[in-house]
């Protein structure tokens, strides 16, 4: 079972597999085709070589996708559509493909479900182009990440093998979005290959997912710990009739409170996976007891770097075969199995978005407020930011005038430009200094303790 | 306390709002993006606190959904129609 996306690429789907659907109609193969041969055709008639990909409705994305891959393009896929985030990558891209214009002075292809284009044959490519993903560097600029076919095909191999005993005639849904390595890899280019049909909309609330649970008998639940850990109270923590075939976690740890809670709801326990944009999945499990070990997939080779206890892997999932060094630490087991214990820099996620620190800080001290900014991940009552701000005169002057909370949403609509909402400090603190030790070094402790006062209003 | 400031106390305490208070929320301001600048998550918690508190059910149709969590007084007068 190797070769499966590559085998599916060359092919195309059966004219009768039917590639997507949502509660107002379906994408069978046959249409599929005739859209994806239009696309391929009109990009293989464009100069532009670099193609940014973007688009909510996951058949679409498909699509573009498909199409672009089959034309030898690049497809460039930016993790939202925030402007900062575009203008950033403005240099990475020739032309737009979307359901919507997004970005000026470039070419654009509009992805319309409207179009019906006369039935064709898949089309054949010469060369088959990649993707190109960014995710945020220790640095704090975005690093770039390209992926060729073959390393996506040995990943969706992978699973396919891993996983497909337990996914009988499965439909796929999604919480995550497909513009991330995650949900591209679990919900578009596994589900395409392997003939699983996938939900075309994004599935937002838990009243959503409940619906097409109850809808579908085998149904594979593409999620993270931010929807699967609130996903039991709203089902009130009751074993639910109809439950998916299973359930994947990834994107950020998922609690093991929560991983026990969604199997008392569903029976079983999600599958979590453990990887990045970079390497692509690294391991597995199923958390039966807190921080259960990982299981690296079949072809992963894990070590331990002695020195700073950073995993270290060789995948075929990764360009070269080269060991690469990861900035988690781990502890490795003699089973070969293994626990995290942290990051070693200063990347962080929250609610699964991946983040740099120290662009965040460096944002924040462009704004004319700001004279310094310290950030720290505080853990209750979610994990959120919250950030230390030294104010400038200028700042001083907005919060004796406007009040924090106008000045705290200042500054937050100032992160908006390169940060999504969800990742946006939630606590504010104006200092007259930053905590600091003799050697001008931030302490830890000092700053948490800033943040302290919250533990006595908590409800 | 009027439904309308009852609904401004629950998104405060249920998101643990710092720095807000009930005259800061505009009744008629989009409680998400601009606005009250509530995230994806805050849409997640805070349909479960309204479901809870309110006895609503909740439609499994995101479009109708949105609409309901539009703003404060949106919130408001979904309740009341689940009420009557």
């Amino acid at each position: 079972m190797t070769d499966l996306l590559k085998s599916w690429l060359r092919q195309g789907p059966a004219a009768q597999q039917l590639i997507s659907f949502n509660h107002h109609d379906i994408v069978t193969g046959s249409a599929f085709t005739a859209q994806v041969a239009q696309l391929q055709q009109q990009l293989t008639d464009s100069d532009s070589q670099r193609w940014l990909l973007c688009c909510d409705s996951s058949d679409l994305f498909a699509v573009g996708l498909c199409a672009g891959l089959l034309a030898g393009k690049q497809v460039i896929l930016p993790a939202n559509r925030q402007a900062g985030t575009l203008s950033e990558l403005t240099h990475e891209f020739d032309g737009v493909l979307s359901d919507m214009p997004i970005c000026e002075g470039k070419a654009f292809l509009r992805l319309d479900k409207d179009l019906n284009p006369a039935t064709s044959d898949w089309p054949q490519a010469d060369s088959w182009g990649e993707l190109v993903l960014f995710t945020s560097g220790s640095s704090g600029k975005p690093k770039r990440v390209v992926k060729s076919i073959e390393q996506l095909d040995a990943e969706v191999s992978v699973l396919e093998q891993t996983f497909a005993e337990h996914l009988p005639h499965c439909s796929v849904i999604s919480t995550v979005s497909h513009q991330h390595i995650y949900g591209l890899l679990f919900k578009i280019l596994w589900p395409l290959a392997a003939s699983r049909p996938f939900l075309s909309d994004l599935v937002e609330y838990p009243e959503t997912l409940n619906y097409y649970a109850n809808l579908f008998p085998n149904l594979c639940l593409i999620s993270s710990p931010a929807q699967l850990s609130r996903l039991p109270d709203a089902l009130d923590n009751e074993r639910q009739l109809r439950a998916p075939s299973l359930v994947f976690s990834s994107g950020g740890p998922l609690s093991f409170d929560a991983s026990k809670a969604v199997a008392n709801c569903y029976g079983q326990a999600p599958i979590e996976v453990f990887g990045s944009t970079e390497t692509g999945g690294i391991a597995y499990r199923r958390q039966h007891q807190p921080n259960a070990d990982w299981q690296a997939f079949a072809p992963i080779e894990i070590q331990q770097d002695p020195s700073d206890g950073a995993l270290l892997l060789k995948s075929p999932y990764l360009p070269d075969s080269e060991w690469l060094k990861c900035d988690d630490k781990i502890a490795l087991h003699a089973d070969g199995k293994f626990t995290l214990q942290g990051r070693l820099d200063r990347i962080i996620k929250v609610e699964e978005k991946r983040l740099s620190l120290v662009q965040m800080e460096s944002l924040l001290e462009s704004h004319p407020y700001v004279t310094k900014a310290a950030l720290v991940m505080l853990e209750q009552p979610r994990v959120q930011l919250g950030a230390a701000i030294e104010l400038s005169t200028q700042g001083l002057e907005q919060l004796e005038a406007n009040g924090k909370l106008a000045l705290n949403n200042q500054l937050k609509n100032h992160l908006l430009s390169q940060f999504e909402r969800v990742t946006l400090p939630r606590r504010w603190r104006y200092v007259e200094q930053l905590p600091q030790d003799q050697q001008g070094k931030r302490v830890q402790s000092r700053m948490l303790a800033l943040f302290d006062i919250d533990k006595f209003k908590s409800k | 306390m009027s439904l309308d400031n009852e609904v401004k106390q629950l998104i405060i305490d249920c998101l643990d709002l710092e720095d807000v208070s009930i005259e800061d929320i505009d009744s008629q301001a989009p409680l998400f993006g601009e606005g009250l600048g509530l995230d994806s998550i805050d849409a997640l918690e805070l349909g479960l606190a309204i479901k809870k508190q309110f006895d609503v059910k909740i439609e499994a149709n995101s479009d109708a959904t949105k609409q309901h969590f539009y703003s404060v007084a949106s919130l408001v007068s979904f309740i009341e129609s689940q009420r009557a």
